[in-house]
Order: structure tokens, then C-alpha cells, then sequence
């Protein structure tokens, strides 16, 4: 199998404006991988939108006080695909950002696959309102990008049932099926870049539950405040005026609403505003 | 700041002595300022000079037939400047070591190979934890690489350390990754000088190139029960609340001149409570087999040199 991968992106990143070109092949020979850049078409590639400063520009204007950005990495990207016969392009867009309070020991971390930046407008409102760590509440709603983060872990957990959602391509150009997700070997495959073996795993992740009704008076997690680990979580939570880090293991879910939002956590998954119950503390 | 970087790289993977990835990058990137153009160009030059340190590597890959080995080639050149890196990591059941195709078969003697150290030793719990370290075979540089180097990179505050101790980045290169003169920096007072990247495609930040921890005149009194550190899985730097954590591959007990080999555990202390557990040092600094360092997306190999080194618990 040959896969052929030609693109371009602007990157944003610790100050610098990256602009980059690349075209490369990747070979599978047998047991043996096999990757190297190749000569590009001479065809142009579609123009960036170029929106990646607007973004930088506006995330800069949020952080203030006691705030500041640790990390923020914003790209825009075009790339052609090509696997034997199959053809297919795509645009990408992400943003990574982590924002750290100076006096709490603290930071958020959002990561985005578009430039609408609400989630981190309210990551931090919430960061600068942060106090002192609590216990978790019994029962928390998650937020959509909270809850994105967290499917990738759930999956083959009875936490909640986790789908794979349909789209045209995978990694290797093949369809990716609409079907529950439970256990390995997974129908698709994940290839980030030419540079990687694929491999395979659930794509377009998506929680259902047999409710959607959210009760919206629980406690909110708004931002992670650490990477996801197995189905613990480190986020920030919004209570009744109050703002606090916590540490929490999901147990179960009991409602979820998915929003047509893309995140970029593992092969992707789409947000999930969830309802959580039987939380334990993290020990 | 103006000037051309431009890189070659050759990167395989081999298991059980057989080839099983392989990957060629090349590229260079045009810097004016803060913008940079980058274009994945061919350099023969730096593509034969990358490859040409490969096939001592492989030699070495296709006789460690128990271990997975990775193989890494760059040559790079800043304007008019050329340089090569290169190194071989040697996983064994887990634990690894980053060498040169000079050194590694002797540093792979170092590997513990009998029980298991996936699943064999006795568990570092309780009392264990509570006894003084002997830093053996350089890993008090892996230590310092994290209590030092990664919190001066941050531009941390300066603390008391031991006056008997020098802690310095001393790069081995004359001209770094954006075409500056390197030089020697004290790792407990000032951020590393040296700018590095791993890629044609990343920014280049300040970072450690050789760490070389000495001793001058250190106090040395060996503890009979104590734990001795032989190798390191890895490490990390948690620069809001400066917390070390070292995730301990191989190490023993001893007891009565006795040693037992523990099983991996996990070392977690605040970068203050290192400095101030810091008891003495013997000897020449050590190479230890190696540092893969990964900030920022990008993975550099740093050298590590230090003495013997004892802490107490940690």
C-alpha cells in the first residue's frame, strides 16, 4: 500500500509564524514501514484563509492579571491524500492553548479544532475566579469539550456506549462505518501524518446515552486542568458562583447531549455535554 | 535575526534484529525574525552525511536480537555551519538506555536482564522510600536534569545549592540551531543559551545540549542501608509547582552489603526539597546512556555527565 500526502499549513507558535510545504509517501512493504518526502505536483494549493493571527491576536487580549499563556499553538492547514487509488483532501484548523493562574498553581487546557473560541472565553472567566481545590460534587455535568476529552478513555467502559461516527475517509481512504464501539480490532484507521505506521482505532467518537435530559443546575466542569487519565479527570467546576479545581473518577453517565462540534482528542470526538453520576475522588 | 537551517534525517526502528520502520526527512527553513518559511527540500549533502552514520548503527541493531532498537542520523547546517547527531536507544523488556554506536554495547551491559524488570524485583514501598540514595552511573545527572536544567529553562528562582556542586550545560557544538555562538551555562543560576529544534519544521527554544554535574571537594560518606539508582525510565518537570517526578527503572536495596533489586517505582519531590537533599559526591562526573528530552513536541538527545551522588530520601 502507498500513501501519498501533499499540504501546507501556518503554524502559530511561541511567537513565530511558521508557513510550511510538504509531500511525502509512506510504503508498507510486508512487515516494514517506509517514509520519505517525495516530489511534489507542480498544481498550486488552495490559499490558507489566514484567520490563524486573528485567533492568536484575540486569545492574547483574553489573558490578563494574574494570567498567562503557557502554550498556545494555532494552525491552519490544506492537505491532499492519496491511498492506492483513492483521493480526498481536507482543511484543518486547531488550537492548542494552555493558560496558567500565577498564584494557584493552576492552568487549563483546551484543545480545538476550529477558531470559535468560546470555550476558552469561559476557561478564563472560570480561571480567574479559581479558588482552593474541593472534593468533587456527587453528581457534575461535564461540558462539550470536557466530555470530548474524556470519550477515547471510555471506550470499551460501561461508563456510557461509545459510537463511531460515519464519514468518507479513514487513514487509508476506506469509509468510516457508523457503529458502536466496544472492542478491538477496530473496522478503521488513524494516520496523522505520512511520518506514521496507521494505525488502527475508533474515529469521530460520539457518547450516547439513553437520556438527554441534562439537569442544569448540577455543578459544571467547564476546562480540563490536566490531561485526561483512564476515566479520571482534572477540571475546573463552576458551582453556584463558586470556581474550583477537582479530581474525579466517572462512574457512569446517565444523560448526554452530542454537539455537532469536532474535537481534536485522540481520532477525534464530538462534544459531549454530559450528566455524570457516582463520582469518586481521585486516590 | 536572519538565516537558513536546513536538516536531514534518517530514523529506524528494528526488533528482535530485524528492520521494522524507516523514515527519511529532509528540509530546510528560511528565518527572518519571528517568520519562518519552511519546504521539505532535498540536501544530498546532508542526506549522505546523515546516512552514513546509520550502518554502525545497524550492525549494533542486528545483534541485539532480544532488544528493539531505534537509530537516529541528522546532519544539519545553519547558514555555512555543519553539524551531526546521532544515537541509538536499546529497550530491553522495557527498560532503555540512549547511546552511540561507540559506547553501546558496553552500555548495554547495564540493562538488568535477570528478573524481569518489567515484573521482577521486590516493591519500593514504606521503608524502602525512606532510605538515602546512592546515584549510580551518572543518574544524578537525569536528577539535576530536571531539578536544574528544566527549571532554569523556565527562568526559575535560584536556590541554595550545595557551593561544593557546579551544575553546567556545555554544549559540544560551536554554532547552535539559529546560528549563535553556544557557550557554557550555569544551570543553577541561568537559562540555557543554546537554541535547538528537532525538525525543519519547529521553532527553535532554548534548551540543555550536554549537562555535566561536578564535585569539588564534596563531603562522601556512603550510607550501608540505602537504595542505589542504576537507570532511569524517564522524568518530567512540573514548572507551576516545580515537582520533580522520576520514574525509577532499575534500582536495589542494600542491606548489610546485601543488594536486592527493587522494582520500578516512581520518585515525586519539590525541586526545594532536592536542593536541600542533596548530602555529597565522589569521582568524575559519568556518562549516563542517555537523555531523550521531549518539551515542547520536540525530542533532542542531551548529554548527561555526573558523579556519584547521595540525596537523602526523597
Amino acid at each position: 500500500m502507498i500513501y501519498r500526502k501533499r499540504g501546507h499549513v501556518v503554524r502559530y507558535e511561541h511567537g513565530h509564524v511558521v508557513r510550511c510545504v510538504e509531500s511525502g509517501e509512506a510504503v508498507e512493504d510486508g512487515s516494514v514501514f517506509w517514509s520519505r518526502p517525495s516530489p511534489s505536483p507542480l498544481a498550486p494549493l488552495p490559499a490558507l484563509r489566514g484567520e490563524g493571527d486573528d485567533v492568536v491576536a484575540a486569545i492574547e487580549a483574553m489573558v490578563r492579571g494574574p494570567l498567562f499563556i503557557e502554550r498556545m499553538i494555532v494552525s491552519e492547514g490544506y492537505a491532499q491524500h492519496e491511498c492506492d487509488d483513492i483521493c480526498w483532501s481536507e482543511t484543518t484548523r486547531r488550537v492548542h492553548v494552555a493558560i496558567a493562574h500565577r498564584e494557584r498553581a493552576l492552568r487549563v487546557i483546551i484543545d480545538l479544532a476550529d477558531f470559535v473560541l468560546d470555550d476558552v472565553t469561559r476557561a478564563v472567566e472560570a480561571l480567574l475566579l479559581a479558588g482552593a481545590e474541593r472534593e468533587a460534587p456527587p453528581r457534575i455535568r461535564l461540558a462539550a469539550n470536557v466530555g470530548a476529552a474524556l470519550l477515547p478513555s471510555l471506550i470499551g467502559t460501561d461508563v456510557v456506549d461509545i459510537w463511531q461516527s460515519a464519514a468518507d475517509h479513514d487513514g487509508n481512504g476506506q469509509r468510516v462505518l457508523e457503529q458502536r464501539i466496544a472492542t478491538p480490532p477496530w473496522p478503521n484507521v488513524f494516520r496523522p501524518s505520512y511520518r506514521f505506521r496507521p494505525v488502527r482505532m475508533p474515529l469521530h467518537l460520539r457518547a450516547s446515552a439513553r437520556s438527554n435530559e441534562i439537569d442544569r443546575e448540577l455543578p459544571l466542569a467547564v476546562a480540563l486542568t490536566a490531561p485526561v487519565a483512564g476515566n479520571v479527570l482534572h477540571a475546573l467546576c463552576v458551582s453556584e458562583g463558586a470556581v474550583y479545581p477537582a479530581s474525579f473518577a466517572i462512574e457512569r453517565v446517565e444523560a448526554v447531549n452530542v454537539t455537532p462540534r469536532w474535537y481534536p482528542y485522540a481520532a477525534g470526538a464530538f462534544g459531549a455535554e454530559m450528566m455524570c453520576t457516582r463520582i469518586t475522588p481521585d486516590r | 535575526m536572519e538565516y537558513l537551517f536546513s536538516i536531514a534525517s534518517r530514523d529506524e526502528l528494528w526488533s528482535g534484529g530485524a528492520l521494522v520502520e524507516s523514515r527519511t526527512s529532509h528540509g530546510e527553513m528560511q528565518c527572518r525574525g519571528r517568520e519562518i518559511d519552511a519546504i521539505d527540500r532535498r540536501d544530498e549533502r546532508l542526506l549522505e552525511r546523515a546516512e552514513s552514520a546509520m550502518e554502525p548503527m545497524r550492525r549494533i541493531a542486528r545483534e541485539l536480537v532480544h532488544a528493539r532498537v531505534r537509530l537516529v542520523s541528522s546532519a544539519r547546517r545553519v547558514n555555512e555551519i555543519e553539524r551531526d547527531e546521532s544515537a541509538i536507544t536499546i529497550a530491553i523488556e522495557g527498560v532503555s538506555i540512549v547511546t552511540g554506536a561507540d559506547n553501546a554495547l558496553h552500555d548495554v551491559a547495564l540493562l538488568p536482564t535477570s528478573p524481569s524488570p518489567r515484573n521482577g524485583g521486590r516493591w519500593a514501598r514504606g521503608e524502602g522510600l525512606r532510605l538515602p540514595i546512592l546515584w549510580q552511573n551518572g543518574s544524578a545527572s537525569v536528577l539535576l536534569h530536571e531539578a536544574a536544567g528544566h527549571a532554569a529553562e523556565h527562568g526559575h528562582e535560584e536556590l541554595q545549592w550545595p557551593e561544593w556542586l557546579t551544575v553546567h550545560d556545555e554544549p559540544d557544538f560551536a554554532i547552535d540551531d539559529e546560528g549563535q555562538a553556544t557557550s557554557v551555562t550555569d544551570l543553577k543560576r541561568e537559562t540555557p543559551k543554546t537554541h535547538r529544534r528537532e525538525s525543519f519544521t519547529d521553532v527553535a527554544l532554548p534548551r540543555m545540549t550536554t549537562l555535566i554535574a561536578r564535585q569539588h571537594g564534596a563531603p562522601w560518606q556512603l550510607p550501608e542501608e540505602r537504595i542505589d539508582i542504576h537507570l532511569i525510565a524517564g522524568g518530567a518537570y512540573e514548572p507551576l509547582t516545580q515537582m520533580v517526578t522520576l520514574s525509577i527503572a532499575f534500582a536495589s536495596i542494600v542491606r548489610g552489603g546485601v543488594a536486592e533489586r527493587l522494582a520500578p517505582f516512581q520518585l515525586r519531590a519539590p525541586r526545594r526539597r532536592i536542593v536541600a537533599a542533596i548530602r555529597g559526591a565522589a569521582g568524575e562526573p559519568l556518562r549516563y546512556p542517555g537523555v531523550i528530552c521531549s518539551r515542547e513536541g520536540q525530542e533532542v538527545l542531551v548529554g548527561s555527565r555526573a558523579p556519584l551522588m547521595i540525596t537523602e530520601p526523597l
